[in-house]
């Protein structure tokens, strides 16, 4: 039977892609059997479509963040500056 | 002078007034670092300046310039993620294990007191705790997971772009994962830390 070290893995392995059906009934029987196993594959599938849905929507931004001035002004002089150059 | 006729209107030198905190802020929540946002959205406004010519309007001004900067961001996050996976792969093995040297959780996964997330209040506890932990994530591990989340890649893809083998970005991932698993795990028990009982010897 496969570890718990290794059943984290591929815990975490399947919500990436498609295990062989060889690791998915390995895993199958390990979690059929282990409590802490079964429970982490629970959490993480509740972790990985939060962390989805986090990234998916507007909160991994700050809206209140702004560039800082001197940094416009720097880059607006540079654009500004090969506008110029162009004509 | 005389094409403008034909192609689309851009405006250069109003870019930064119009667009600049809208990239910012999408470049910092992607990096995560002032100074590289920054760095980012110089480069894809640049980069944007020498192909101007190549704009067909087919999108907002805007937009197209936030699919360069987007590939600006995600050529940075490779390259840091390609640097990092030998050092992070190094720095687990220093970190020590979760498990046992027999493979066993040195100590047991507690249950959540909510594992339902249909239960509303619940959910945005749930998000709340979990916003704080990704920001308290280490900026290397993070990347990670924007590469994965943020912009859609497929692992697939990452792992072409990056030249990263499987099994490496696999052991990225789950590391990620276990690291924020634990940070969800100790912050969404409150203050409590797991007591023996719960680790259900």
């Amino acid at each position: 039977m496969i570890t718990c070290r290794r059943a984290a893995v591929l815990i975490s392995e399947e919500l990436d892609y498609d295990l062989s059906l060889h690791l998915r009934a390995g895993l199958a029987f390990h979690v059929l059997v282990c409590m802490s196993c079964r429970r982490y594959r629970r959490q993480l599938g509740v972790m990985d479509e939060a962390v989805e849905e986090y990234f998916a929507s507007a909160r991994a931004v700050n809206p209140g963040e702004t560039m800082p001035p001197s940094s416009k002004e720097q880059l607006k002089a540079i654009i500004v500056y090969q506008l110029d150059a162009e004509s | 002078m005389d094409s403008s006729i034909t192609t689309p209107r851009l405006d250069p030198a109003m870019w930064v007034d119009l667009h600049g905190d809208h990239l910012y802020r999408f470049a910092l929540a992607r990096v995560c670092d002032q100074e590289t946002a920054q760095e980012l959205v110089q480069q894809a406004l640049l980069a944007a300046l020498t192909a101007r010519h190549l704009f067909r309007g087919h999108s907002s001004e805007r937009t197209w310039l936030t699919a360069i900067l987007k590939r600006k961001v995600a050529d940075s996050l490779r390259t840091a993620v390609r640097r990092r996976v030998r050092q992070e792969l190094d720095l687990d093995k220093a970190m020590g294990s979760r498990f046992t040297r027999n493979g066993k959780w040195k100590q047991k996964p507690g249950e959540w007191s909510s594992d339902d997330p249909g239960q509303e209040l619940n959910r945005a506890e749930f998000r709340k705790t979990l916003d704080g932990c990704l920001s308290k994530l280490p900026t290397r591990l993070r990347q990670v997971f924007v590469l994965k989340y943020m912009d859609e890649e497929a692992v697939d893809d990452i792992r072409k772009t990056t030249g990263v083998t499987a099994t490496n970005l696999a052991v990225m991932l789950h590391r990620a994962r276990l690291r924020l698993w634990q940070c969800l795990t100790v912050n969404w028990f409150g203050e409590e830390p797991m007591t023996p009982s719960e680790g259900g010897k």
